[in-house]
């Protein structure tokens, strides 16, 4: 075998093994949402809703999100009364993260983007304490996990893998049932990053965030503002808000000429 | 919790056109086969109902399954909420 086949041989071994590995690794853009901004690194407020006991859990994703080459976080004190974490109502050009006891909804945490195409305008992540006040999940492990990943849905994230029961990838955007390994799915790891840098590689020429810094951004106003938790399905839709939302009219369509109106008063 | 500090009063009254179709609004079906393109696993339930995100009427599709090995009680949830007069997606929430 001369040395030129040799070299082609090692050449072609070289790119198959490239091509496994992107295969292994996959792509986990969610669908290419992404946030508009006209330069790298962007900044991106991130206001504050849980209470004390998530505080260091989500300033450990803020920080670990931060170590994005293409992203930086600024945390910013919100409201965390119980009707606003309960709300958790969305800020244009903002992440809010908040913690509530939301019931047995089947998730431990949830992500949600409000989209214009494939741009985010705003984004919430919400964290159920019913889960996390139980023996099983209130674990740091498990709040570490859920809180990285669901903030990092809010970026353009999509899981990695989504089998529960399989080796951990070594990333919070990994499923499992062990989040602490070993391999520990507490934090991104470089496929993260790696990801994150090929959603952002380009540039929109204008910005959605609203920060000061690099976006440029507008401010925020309360009209800007959708809550994450519908009211009860029975209510129907919310016709009247008055006195700072204190009080809210609802009105549910029973078909014909016949509705319900279904007066409520929030007691804080 | 919140909802004992809740006072509800309720009152069946006449004549409403809140909650209605629009005149023209995309089908149910659309809506769920735009939902369903934005969800990886096969789900269990599929729900749309209408509302409003804002000032927007919107489709809000919920689509929940169970994933390989997930642990007993939680289930993937992906709601995606669709502009019910233009199909444009306006919000999608995945756990």
């Amino acid at each position: 075998m001369t040395g030129s086949r040799i070299v082609g041989r090692l050449m072609v071994g070289s790119v198959l093994t490239l091509a496994a590995g992107a295969v292994l690794l996959g792509d986990h853009s969610w669908n290419g949402y992404h946030w508009a901004r006209s330069s790298n690194p962007f900044t991106l407020t991130v206001v504050d809703s849980v209470t004390s006991e998530w505080d260091a859990y989500l300033n450990e994703a803020i920080a670990d999100w931060t170590a994005s080459s293409v992203l930086d976080l600024t945390r910013v004190a919100g409201k965390t009364g119980s009707r606003d974490r309960y709300l958790c109502s969305s800020i244009r050009g903002r992440v809010r993260v908040c913690n509530y006891p939301y019931g047995d909804t089947g998730w431990l945490g949830i992500a949600r983007i409000w989209v214009n195409g494939v741009h985010i305008t705003k984004a919430i992540t919400a964290v159920n304490d019913t889960y996390f006040s139980t023996a099983t999940y209130n674990t740091a492990p498990w709040r570490r996990l859920v809180m990285c990943q669901e903030v990092g849905h809010d970026f353009g994230l999509d899981h990695q893998d989504e089998i529960f029961d399989n080796v951990n990838l070594g990333s919070c955007m990994d499923y499992t049932s062990d989040p602490d390994g070993p391999p520990s799915n507490e934090h991104p790891n470089l496929h993260d990053y790696e990801q994150l840098e090929t959603i952002y590689a380009h540039t929109d020429g204008k910005s959605a965030t609203a920060n000061g810094s690099a976006a440029g951004g507008s401010a925020p106003s309360a009209a800007d503002e959708d809550d994450f938790v519908d009211p009860p399905a029975q209510w129907g839709r919310l016709v009247r808000s008055i006195a700072g939302g204190r009080v809210q009219v609802y009105e549910r369509d029973l078909g014909g000429p016949n509705r319900v109106v279904t007066r409520v008063v929030w007691v804080q | 919790m919140l909802r004992s500090g809740v006072l509800v009063l309720a009152l069946v009254a006449a004549a409403s056109c809140a909650g209605r179709p629009a005149a023209t609004e995309i089908s149910r079906e659309h809506a769920i086969d735009i939902a369903r393109k934005e969800v990886s696993f096969t789900p269990d339930r599929v729900e749309a109902v209408r509302g409003t995100s804002g000032m927007t009427p919107v489709w809000r599709v919920t689509l929940a399954g169970r994933l390989p090995g997930q642990p007993p009680g939680l289930f993937e949830t992906v709601v995606v909420e669709i502009d019910r007069r233009t199909g444009s997606i306006v919000s999608l929430a995945r756990t």
